[in-house]
């Protein structure tokens, strides 16, 4: 690291994840860390791919491309990059290797780590679906079945490298599929890692708890649960963890109306700080329960919000509306 | 994506182009003016931009003007115009047909209709062009009417 980027004149949250080379670009030069002879280099070797990809796109039969093509492969060039830059930890190393290193080189290790991602997450799916939950939720079961095929099938690195050729609506426990910043194959990397770790997370429940308690919340919103689209980890994590708070020491979902009497009991009175130490506590109890620690990680900064939105439901009397009541009793546990 | 003015093709490669253009033009006796063949690059310039689409090789108009100079049915005074219509043409169906046709193989085509079956008639070379590239069409008699015309 060097003087430019220990103080760099913007953070990384000022760049657009998901045209990461271009607004890194941008910002540089708006900021003058380009030099005009680092830029027209950069704009070289990005106009050099460039033509290549046009002319692999048209079996080098075409002298012209209609511009919606065009664009989609000028974007597939940066994506190379993209993938390069996402991949280093640390902003300002990035700002550093765009500052100073070979862009051709950047592209072509960008090009070798997307075959990489690829990879990783053919392996991240065959994981997520080996371990699938039997749900009738349409949406759920596309992302397991259908949408990676799809995506193996038609993705094209080359030429359309920020499509990912299908549509994902199940939802994630940390938001809704369209919410997640990446493109391509960067975002079905993410998006199945986390699948992959939620029904890791979720098998360890019995498949009959499980069941019931999906049944139940769609009684409670009158509809069949698999016509509701919600993530199944976050519901399945909020009784889970209410459970934790409330002492329970075996892995279930099953909460009763005594449960909630509990739960309102000892916690009417907390501060948000207090439920948040008290939920990453209880979380930490079973640590050695779950074993799983990348499970674990992923699931770690969803205490916070789990207490968050505890602590909103007791202030304003809304826990049951919040967690589920099973019909099968659990304090006999 | 960054404005390339829809052109993205060396300079110095499409003087080259043209200067083979003018040698062939003549070769066929067709005398071609500087003014000539930079109509022929304005025009291919506007019908590009009004397409939508982003040159990156060989000029589509160079290419049907070099064709077409051997044409038996076009003289001097028709020349840039047949080429600029077909121009306009060649591009529309390039994007009719998503790109999968390759130039030399639609310009093949034009010139093989344009003088074998049309009798050097631009709107009837068009038209059946289109019938056959989109509609998988061939071969329909002259002054016959199709299905579609009825």
């Amino acid at each position: 690291m060097n003087e430019i980027t220990t103080k760099l004149p913007f953070c990384e949250e000022d760049i657009d994840k998901s045209n990461f080379t271009a607004s890194l670009l941008a910002h540089c030069s708006a900021n003058g860390l380009l030099t005009p002879e680092k830029e027209a280099s950069i704009k070289n070797a990005i106009t050099e791919l460039f033509l290549e990809s046009l002319e692999e796109f048209t079996s080098r039969a075409s002298g012209s491309v209609s511009m919606k093509y065009a664009e989609s492969i000028y974007e597939s060039v940066l994506y190379r990059a993209d993938v390069y830059f996402l991949h280093i930890k640390s902003f300002e190393e990035a700002v550093q290797k765009l500052i100073g290193g070979d862009f051709r080189e950047i592209l072509a290790e960008g090009s070798s780590l997307l075959l990489k991602d690829l990879s990783q997450t053919a392996g991240y799916y065959e994981k997520a679906a080996s371990c699938a939950l039997h749900v009738s939720s349409p949406e759920y079961n596309y992302a397991v079945n259908e949408a990676f095929r799809e995506f193996s099938q038609h993705y094209s690195a080359r030429f359309f490298a920020k499509s990912i050729v299908t549509q994902i609506d199940y939802p994630l426990l940390y938001g809704a599929a369209y919410a997640i910043p990446e493109t391509g194959v960067l975002f079905m990397k993410r998006y199945y890692r986390s699948l992959m770790l939620e029904n890791r997370f979720c098998s360890l429940f019995p498949g009959r708890e499980l069941h019931e308690l999906f049944l139940r919340y769609g009684e409670l919103c009158h509809a069949h649960y698999g016509d509701l689209l919600f993530n199944f980890c976050e519901l399945v994590c909020n009784q889970f963890l209410t459970r934790a708070l409330l002492g329970r020491t075996q892995l279930g979902v099953r909460l009763c109306e005594k449960d909630f009497d509990a739960l309102i009991a000892r916690f009417r009175y907390s501060t948000e700080d207090d439920i948040k130490k008290a939920v990453r506590d209880a979380f930490g109890r079973f640590y050695r329960v779950i074993r799983d620690h990348s499970v674990i990680l992923y699931l770690r900064p969803y205490t916070d919000i789990f207490a968050h939105q505890l602590c909103d439901h007791l202030r304003q009397g809304t826990v049951t509306s919040f967690l589920v009541t099973t019909h099968s009793p659990s304090v006999s546990e | 994506m960054p404005d390339w003015d829809m052109v993205l093709y060396s300079p110095q490669k499409e003087r080259e182009d043209i200067q083979t253009l003018v040698e062939k033009a003549a070769s066929h006796g067709l005398i071609l003016t500087k003014e000539d063949t930079e109509y022929l690059l304005a025009e291919n310039r506007v019908l590009l931009h009004r397409s939508h689409r982003l040159a990156f090789g060989k000029n589509a108009a160079v290419m049907l003007a070099e064709k077409f100079s051997r044409s038996a049915y076009i003289t001097k005074r028709d020349f840039l115009n047949v080429v600029t219509e077909l121009t306009e043409f060649f591009y529309e169906m390039k994007n009719e047909t998503q790109d999968s046709i390759g130039d030399d193989e639609l310009i093949d085509e034009l010139f093989d209709a344009f003088e074998h079956r049309c009798g050097g008639s631009v709107e009837l070379t068009m038209s059946r062009l289109e019938n056959q590239i989109l509609r998988g069409v061939t071969d329909e008699p002259i002054g016959e009417e199709t299905e579609d015309d009825e």
